[in-house]
């Protein structure tokens, strides 16, 4: 296939690279990558490969635009939301480069449908948020022997890995045989993510993967970890080549089984629990109260209460309730005695009325009898709905 | 001899900083201690990380930047730079 001639403008400034010219331009325009994700990641990784004119891209994500995306999903914006991402991105993308194919996929990735969507192409990107369908993604890679562009980031910090790259690079599986616990994995809604952070992630897996592509990767395998706030920022860790014992890409018989058995959620320890619904459960009337009595009991007898609020001194600094005091969860479930006022009533809030349960259980375990314990049922984002619509909600 | 204490350092990413609440930090070990022990080493230095334990059993350890396999078959002698490798799924 040739080079169009308006594309030798377009792409002149990096055909001219030593070890690229046209043939590597024109390797960019045969080759095809899909991306799993258009979010925090897979934004930016889209727009660079777009940008450098990779002939066929496929955009595989099934959820909409969201107003809490946008400071980190670069491609999407405001006369987006509610539209399925896949579809946002590729608008977003036919703009930067008219000349691609773009296939817009709004299915979720599942072990029925994995094998199928993703091998029409050469690159695999994983660009997702949650560890069942980044092991999806990896035992995929190996059955279909594609290399596997795997980045990662949460808080300040991120992680880069290419995966099942040539003969023996290792799997996902050699790395990290198994999951961590469930309880200890955050999502970017409940540890925060920096929007740059994601950014440079991104556009490291769009450089990794035109570097498989022109033949400019080395293939050693190493797993590039990212600390914004560290110093140096970059480090970069040897990786051993593909373990024989491994279950998904090892030379023994293949031990995971076919994907489409495998139970993926479960294997990483279950569904993410919904927090904001867990955190309306009523519980008890002696242990929980509603946002409306909880509002009526400050209005009447405020001096008589406590108002203990249980999140992060970073949340509180966003937004609090008058007279609330800030104790963080892990400080009051330290030294929960501490907390205890006598003759008093403590309510305690969080965000969603997760935290403030278990807070407010480890008060009563050390309370005496002059001391009443009360958590909030939803948190502060009840409060916001039921009671003060100008209370902000993050 | 083994009985001697050495320094090394250590490199703490994602959920073990988040736990630990440090980035690095020099720590003292006898020095031979294999690598599978260093795990018991700082869950009884840092007692206030209560998910510390579960976080390394997820993880993995790189001693002067390569991934350790096999942490039983690796003794510290002192000076190097290990680091908690935890898995991060976000995006």
């Amino acid at each position: 296939m040739q080079l169009a001639i308006e594309d030798y403008p377009r792409y002149g400034r990096q055909m001219i690279l030593d070890g690229f010219g046209l043939p590597g331009q024109l390797k960019l325009q045969n080759s095809s990558i899909v991306v799993i994700g258009a979010g925090g990641l897979g934004c930016p990784a889209l727009q660079y490969l777009a940008a450098a004119g990779i002939g066929r891209l496929g955009i595989v994500d099934h959820d909409v635009v969201e107003l809490s995306n946008l400071q980190r999903q670069v491609l999407h914006d405001e006369s987006k939301i509610g539209m399925p991402k896949a579809v946002s991105a590729s608008l977003a993308l036919e703009k930067i480069n008219s000349r691609l194919t773009i296939n817009a996929i709004t299915q979720a990735l599942t072990p029925d449908n994995a094998l199928e969507i993703l091998s029409p192409y050469d690159i695999i990107l994983d660009c997702t948020d949650n560890a069942p369908t980044r092991y999806l993604l990896s035992d995929s890679a190996v059955s279909l022997n594609k290399p596997l562009v795997s980045a990662a980031a949460q808080k300040y910090e991120g992680q880069l890995c290419t995966y099942n790259l040539g003969p023996e690079g290792p799997c996902y599986r050699c790395l990290f045989p198994t999951p961590p616990a469930r309880e200890l994995v955050g999502t970017c809604e409940e540890t925060g993510i920096l929007g740059a952070v994601t950014g440079i992630m991104g556009n490291l897996q769009a450089l990794e993967a035109i570097k498989i592509i022109t033949g400019l990767h080395d293939k050693k395998p190493s797993l590039l970890l990212f600390s914004a706030l560290g110093s140096p920022p970059f480090r970069s860790i040897k990786l051993r080549s593909r373990k024989p014992n491994c279950p998904a890409c090892g030379s023994a018989d293949q031990t995971v089984g076919q994907i489409r058995d495998i139970d993926y959620v479960q294997f990483c320890g279950g569904a993410t629990p919904d927090w904001e619904n867990l955190g309306l459960v009523p519980g008890s009337s002696e242990d929980r109260v509603s946002v409306e009595e909880f509002e009526k009991s400050l209005a009447t007898n405020r001096e008589e209460h406590t108002v203990i609020d249980v999140r992060s001194a970073a949340e509180f600094s966003i937004c609090s309730l008058p007279g609330s005091i800030n104790v963080p969860l892990n400080e009051l479930t330290a030294n929960p005695e501490s907390h205890l006022v006598h003759h008093r009533k403590i309510f305690v809030v969080c965000r969603l009325g997760n935290d403030s349960q278990i807070a407010a259980s480890s008060l009563r375990e050390k309370k005496g009898d002059d001391v009443v314990v009360r958590d909030v049922i939803g948190g502060l984002k009840a409060w916001t709905r039921h009671i003060d619509p100008n209370f902000p909600v993050y | 001899m083994s009985t001697d204490q050495v320094e090394i350092s250590l490199l703490y990413f994602a959920a073990a900083s988040t736990a630990i609440g440090l980035s690095q930090e020099l720590v003292r070990i006898p020095a031979g201690l294999p690598l599978s022990s260093l795990g018991d080493l700082l869950v009884s230095r840092h007692p206030k990380a209560t998910a510390l334990r579960k976080i390394l059993d997820g993880s993995k350890w790189s001693v002067d930047a390569e991934m350790v396999d096999d942490p039983s078959g690796l003794e510290l002698k002192g000076g190097e730079e290990v680091a908690v490798i935890c898995p991060v799924s976000g995006g």
